[in-house]
Formats: C-alpha cells, structure tokens, sequence
C-alpha cells in the first residue's frame, strides 16, 4: 500500500519533470516577449519588469508580419493537404491492389527517407529555376511535399494494411467502386494514421527555413522563419521582436496538435491493443 | 430469387490449381452447403461466385446470366463474412443501410427495409450501437441483417457461425435456417463444419483437394457415401475403416484381420464394382452394436472384441476396441454397457455396410 503509494508520487514527480522540461522554454519565450531590449539583456530568466509592448508593436510595424503569417500558413496547408492526399492514395493502391512491380514501388517511394534534401538542393535550385518556379511558394510546396510523402506513405501504409481486407469486399458487394469504398469505409478508419502523418509533417514544414531560404528572394514571398531572421541584424538584433514573433508563430502547431492530439494517440498506440 | 450455376469452373492460382472442373446446379430457394477440409477450395468457389476473385475458366451463370464479367457490385449478391466485416465506424442502422444508400433507395424505403429486418433479428434495440459495443451473435445477426436489406438473388455465406461459441453457434444454425427457409432466397453457404452441412443444407457439395467428391442431400450422403473421403467425413463419430479382402468361393465373404463376414449379395455387388480385390470395409459406429434381432439372424456378423475405452455420454456410449490392428468405434445406445477390459459379442450391421477400394 505504502510502496504503491511512493510508487504513484515518484511517477507523478517524473511527469511533471517532464511537462515543466517541456513548457519551461515556452514559458520563457512568452514572458522574453514582454520584456525591453534592455530587460532582455539584463535579466535573461527573470521575470519582466516592465512589461511592455514594444517587440509586438515592432513586428507589425517594421515587417510585413500578417504576409510572412499567411505565407506560412498557405504553404503549410497545402504541402500537408498534397502529401496526405496523394499518401493515401498511394498507400490504399500499396496496400490493397496486387500488381506487378508493387513491392518494388514501395520501397522506391520509402527510398526517398534515406536522401537528405541538402543533397539535391543544387539540382532542386536548377530544376526550380528552368520551370519558372524560382521565387514561388508552389516551389516550398512542392518540395516540401516530396519529401513529406515517404514517411506519410510508410505510416499510412502500415495502418492500411492492418485493415480487414473484408471491410472493402463487404464495401464492394454493398455497391461501391474503389472510389467510395475509400471514402466511406477506410478513410474514416484511417483518421489515426492521417493524424500521426500529419503531425508528423506539419512541425518541420511550418519551421522550414533553408528551404524557403534558397527559393524564395521576394520579401512578399517569405514564411514566419525567414521573416523573424530579418530581425536579427548583422551588429544588433531586436530581441523583443524576436520573441514576439515566435510567440505568435507558436500558436497555429499548439492548436493543430490539440486539435489532433486525440486521434495521434490513437495511432502511436494501435496495434498495441487488439480492439 | 435465382438459380446459381457453375460450369467447368477452373481456378488456378499461380502453379496450384484451387478448383478443378466444378459444376453444380443451385435451384431457386436452394440451400447449397459446401463443405471440405481447410483449403478445399470451398471459399474459393464461394468468393468466385461474389465476383471477387475472378474466374480461371468455366462459366457462373446467376438467373441464367452469364456473371463471369459482371463486378460484384452488380451482381445483385450479399455475402455474409467470417469476421463479418461490418463497419467500425458505422452504427447498426448505417452498417445495414449503406448498400442501399449506395444504391440510392429512398430514405423511406431504407429505414423501412431496415426496420423490418432488425425485427426479424431481434435487434431492433441496437440500431444506434458501435459494432466494437454488440456481442458475437449480435454482430453475426448485423451481418445477416445487412445482407437480407438488400433483397438480393444470392446469399452467400462464409463461415458464418465459426466465430460464435459452440451454444450459440447451435442456436444461430437453427434460426438462420428457419430464415433462409422463410425468406426463400438461394443460399451458397460455405462450412468445413459436417455438424452444420448435414443439419442446414437442402443439398451439400462435399469437395476436398478442389475437386467434387459428391453432390447429395444430407440423408443420401450419410447412406451412400460415393467414396472413401465422403465416408470418412460424414457423421460425427467417423465412419470405421477395417482393412479386408473379398474372398469368392463357395460362399461370398470378407476376410481382414482377426474376422471373416460373410456378406449379403448387394454389398459383394458393390465390392465387385471397385474392380479391386483389397478393399474397406467401412462401418458406421451407430451399425454396430447389440442388437438381440439382428444377431438372431445373422450369428455370422457377431465379432467378439474387448472394450478397451468406454465413453459414456449419457443417452449412448462409445466402445472403443481393437479388431486385428485396426482401431474400431462403436456406438451403443441405452445403458446396458460393456465395461472397459470386457468381452463382449458385438453385431457388425454387414446391411449398412460399404466396401471401397483401398488406397
């Protein structure tokens, strides 16, 4: 009784070592938001003693902040929205259509996991520039796409394939081509491994900046990471903004992951549990 | 309602043939079991007939159409599977509507359908429930409900009761019979369970290896094995095989190990047929037994063996004993039984008896 007592306060210690591991630097970025240029440099950890509005003020005012958010946000939103698509697509003809060669175009795609981008950048950088994608976010997307799809695939497939292949012939006799069996027999039951690709994608792709780095020039074109760099200068860097900025970048992956943390979960766990 | 037909139906996956040259006629309202060991063929021909695995060569005819390029959806069917492969994410009421709603019946005509079915199943009550939140017969009766909805011409059913525990099982054999009869669809239900072909089927396919052994009613099977495996695999307690040679001099007799039968004239008649001159003598364990009326008249067919094992199940028992090298069931009933280590006069039935050429 006693032990399972120390038992329950030593783990609730560790977990709430861990959740202040975790939010700790949150917490100091949000309060750094609030504090002076000279509040930051003075007193780093501490808590502001002034709170003042002046790193917010400035990313609105020195930056075009709102274009850089909205960039950020379209790019996110529609690499996610293609490489999800089109993974499952992929993963619903790996998993659930035999054909010649098909083993062979999994490991293909999945090959793509063991290229790192930095490699192809160069050819990447021609590429972009003889389509006419140079300077254009469709060129991020596209990129960012690309690499995204073999994890997602992989995930994906893996889940797919635990589906019972019954559930699409009982699909098939109740009247569905291989469209709507997709739609409203396996995608509900997807949503696990979408959430977990998803997630899985969303941070590096919001957090991007080599990429947007190299391809885009325009100031119109930049995403959030890139927009914050302009605050850090060569001999002085506005701290305050800096945070602020960050602050605000912050928000759109906390909802997203609240948003889809339930049905992640879900999909790091199953097939722990036979349900 | 239609009658199912499959002519010289070959499947062959890869180098293994799966189905070799099937035929079978199923009338209207026809309740066609098929039944064989694992990996007969039996789920092939059944899938076949779904229109989920294509046809290697031959024909399958429903309502005198040829279907062999008809997709599934359109064949007018409803399977009923193993795992029964409702939709998770779907409650009672929409996994039994969906193939209507993809069909585009009317929402009135859907819930009615519906309404009616679950009526039928009991299981009016469960309508909102998650299939994760229903027992195994409930989900079974789900199963049968969505398939029944749709009206079709075919019922295919694949295992349907194996995932049930044996009572249940012995109940939902009962009611999906009684129900097949009532709604008079043609059924193809696929089983390797004896027990459920002998008690469902108007007729029964029995096949092993992908090839037909014999197409017969449940009864017929039962008295006229055609072969060896068909004996072997009908009636609950196996059919016993005893190793003889049928000897023709004066009189006409079986001669095996440790007995000499002499034989009625019908069962030389089908000894002769074989062509051969080692044989089985099989006999069923419920043709041997005690019987005061038969060993009055045929003291010939007495053999005296020593009970070994004894099995008793309350209404019958069975005498497990040797004759030469050959292990022997017999079933007697009442209570007037032999004790293990005891001699008794057992009474070989020679009138029921079948002869089959050794293999």
């Amino acid at each position: 009784m006693f032990a399972r007592r120390v038992g329950k306060v030593l783990l609730y210690g560790v977990l709430l070592w861990q959740t202040g591991l975790v939010l700790y630097p949150l917490f100091i970025m949000v309060t750094t938001s609030f504090k002076t240029s000279f509040g930051i440099i003075s007193d780093p950890f501490g808590w502001p003693r002034k709170v003042s509005f002046r790193g917010y003020g400035d990313v609105f005012s020195l930056v075009n902040f709102a274009v850089y958010y909205r960039n950020s946000i379209l790019v996110t939103a529609a690499s996610l929205i293609m490489i999800l698509a089109l993974s499952v697509l992929a993963a619903y003809g790996l998993s659930r259509f035999s054909f010649k060669g098909n083993r062979t175009v999994y490991f293909y795609i999945l090959a793509g996991m063991m290229i790192p981008v930095r490699l192809a950048i160069v050819s990447l950088f021609h590429l972009f520039l003889n389509i006419g994608l140079f300077n254009n976010l469709l060129s991020l997307i596209l990129i960012r796409a690309a690499m995204g799809i073999p994890f997602s695939v992989f995930i994906i497939t893996g889940f797919f394939s635990e589906l019972p292949k019954e559930l699409g012939e009982a699909a098939e006799i109740d009247g569905c081509n291989s469209w709507r069996a997709l739609l409203y027999v396996y995608l509900p039951l997807l949503r696990p491994a979408i959430a977990t690709a998803a997630i899985f994608d969303f941070i590096p792709i919001w957090n991007d900046f080599y990429i947007p780095l190299i391809f885009i020039r325009s100031d119109h074109l930049k995403t959030l990471p890139l927009g914050i760099a302009t605050f850090y200068g060569q001999f002085q860097t506005n701290w305050p903004a800096v945070f602020a900025a960050l602050t605000m970048a912050v928000i759109p992956p906390l909802v997203f992951y609240v948003f889809l943390s339930r049905q992640f979960i879900k999909g790091l766990t199953s097939g722990a549990v036979k349900g | 309602m239609a009658c199912v037909e499959l002519r010289n139906v070959w499947k062959v996956f890869g180098e293994t043939v799966a189905v070799r040259d099937f035929n079978l006629r199923i009338d209207e309202g026809e309740l066609m079991v098929v039944v064989g060991p694992s990996g007969c063929g039996k789920t092939t021909i059944l899938r076949m007939v779904a229109g989920l695995e294509d046809v290697s060569r031959g024909g399958i005819y429903i309502g005198g159409r040829q279907v062999n390029d008809v997709l599934a959806r359109d064949r007018n069917i409803a399977m009923v599977f193993q795992n029964y492969a409702l939709y998770p994410h779907m409650n009672v009421f929409d996994n039994m509507a969906f193939g209507l709603k993809n069909r585009k019946v009317p929402r009135e005509e859907t819930r009615r359908r519906v309404g009616e079915a679950a009526r039928v199943l009991g299981i009016d009550h469960l309508l909102g429930r998650k299939p994760k939140a229903l027992s195994g017969g409930q989900r079974q009766r789900v199963a049968l409900g969505r398939a029944m909805v749709r009206e079709p011409q075919v019922f295919l059913m694949d295992e349907p009761l194996s995932n049930l525990d044996a009572r249940l099982r012995v109940q939902m054999r009962v009611e999906l019979a009684r129900l097949q009869r009532r709604l008079g669809v043609t059924t193809i239900y696929v089983t390797h369970d004896q027990v459920e072909a002998m008690t469902m089927g108007h007729r029964i396919v029995i096949m092993n290896g992908g090839i037909v052994q014999q197409i017969d009613t449940p009864m017929r099977l039962y008295e006229r094995p055609a072969n060896l495996f068909v004996a072997g695999f009908i009636g609950s307690t196996p059919m016993n095989f005893i190793p003889v040679t049928l000897e023709r001099h004066d009189e006409p007799a079986l001669r095996g190990e440790g007995l000499y039968f002499p034989i009625p004239p019908e069962l030389v008649e089908s000894g002769l047929k074989t062509g051969k001159e080692r044989l089985v003598l099989g006999v069923r364990p419920e043709d041997i037994g005690l019987d005061p009326e038969l060993a009055r008249q045929h003291p010939e067919w007495i053999c005296r063996v020593g009970a070994e094992v004894v099995e008793s199940l309350g209404a019958e028992s069975l005498v497990y004993f040797t004759i030469g090298r050959t292990a022997v069931t017999a079933r007697l009933a009442g209570v007037n039984i032999p004790r293990p280590g005891e001699t008794v006069p057992l009474v070989f039935n020679l009138n029921r008896a079948h002869l089959f050429a050794r293999e």
